[in-house]
């Protein structure tokens, strides 16, 4: 199922305790779709003082409708992978 | 009948195109999001993937990296076992583009390898891990000496 975000999303305050562990809101994990429990994430740095944490799944699928919607503007016919492989046809650096 | 070539249960090394394809959303690429977690690239074809991805479409890095890390793709390091390949497979390269030469394929469309294949294809040699790209080229070097084993995911006969 998709779901339809809003750019006024709560804010909500967290305590990491003293093993480093948060405990996040339930309202927090559903406004962005993640289920508690078995679900791996990814978390990583975003900036001083930002940590992102992140379904992979979705932020894959998130990278993909991004990248597919600008091959258009950017002339990019065809696959990227013939753009790739186009590219090391042309790698000189091993040619004799 | 035909047995249809299946890729081997266990870790799997995967090039650069593999993971392009998946950005792309190439149906053919995208099968084998399931089983990125027992995947493994090296960090030049990583590497490589991620500039690429920059260079045609502003992709941001980060995320990528964190996309594939997430799903459990692993990075692994490019070392001297691996780079001692190059040389085996420089001989099989020059063996196969005079072959292709003899064939009467016009200079300029003869295939070769890359430093980029070569770092892909010399790690699947030193790991003795099967490989799984989307360069048909590489999927012919066996005739000319290359011990590896080469999957082509855009072909529709390799499923796992």
């Amino acid at each position: 199922m998709t779901q339809t975000f809003t750019s006024h999303m709560t804010s909500y305050p967290v305590r990491l305790d003293a093993r480093r562990r948060p405990t996040l809101p339930s309202a927090l994990l559903e406004e962005a779709g993640i289920r508690a429990g078995s679900q791996e994430l990814v978390a990583r740095v975003d900036g001083p003082g930002r940590v992102v944490l992140e379904d992979p799944a979705a932020l894959l699928a998130s990278l993909q409708a991004s990248a597919v919607a600008k091959k258009p503007a950017r002339n990019i016919r065809g696959s990227l992978v013939d753009h790739l492989l186009e590219d090391r046809r042309n790698d000189k650096s091993l040619k004799l | 009948m035909a047995t249809k070539p299946s890729l081997p249960a266990g870790k799997v090394l995967v090039d650069a195109s593999l993971l392009v394809g998946i950005i792309d959303r190439d149906p053919d690429a995208c099968l084998f999001i399931p089983i990125l977690s027992r995947c493994v690239v090296t960090s030049v074809n990583f590497g490589e993937m991620l500039y690429k991805l920059e260079q045609l479409l502003d992709v941001d890095p980060q995320k990528v990296e964190s996309a594939f890390v997430g799903l459990g793709l692993q990075i692994d390091s490019f070392g001297l076992s691996a780079a001692r390949n190059f040389n085996e497979l420089k001989k099989i390269d020059e063996l196969s583009r005079s072959t292709q030469l003899a064939a009467g394929v016009a200079k300029h469309m003869v295939k070769s390898l890359s430093l980029a294949d070569l770092a892909c294809l010399s790690y699947g040699l030193d790991a003795k891990l099967p490989i799984l790209t989307g360069d048909k080229h590489w999927c012919t070097l066996n005739q000319y000496g290359f011990r590896g084993v080469v999957f082509d995911y855009r072909s529709p006969v390799t499923t796992f």
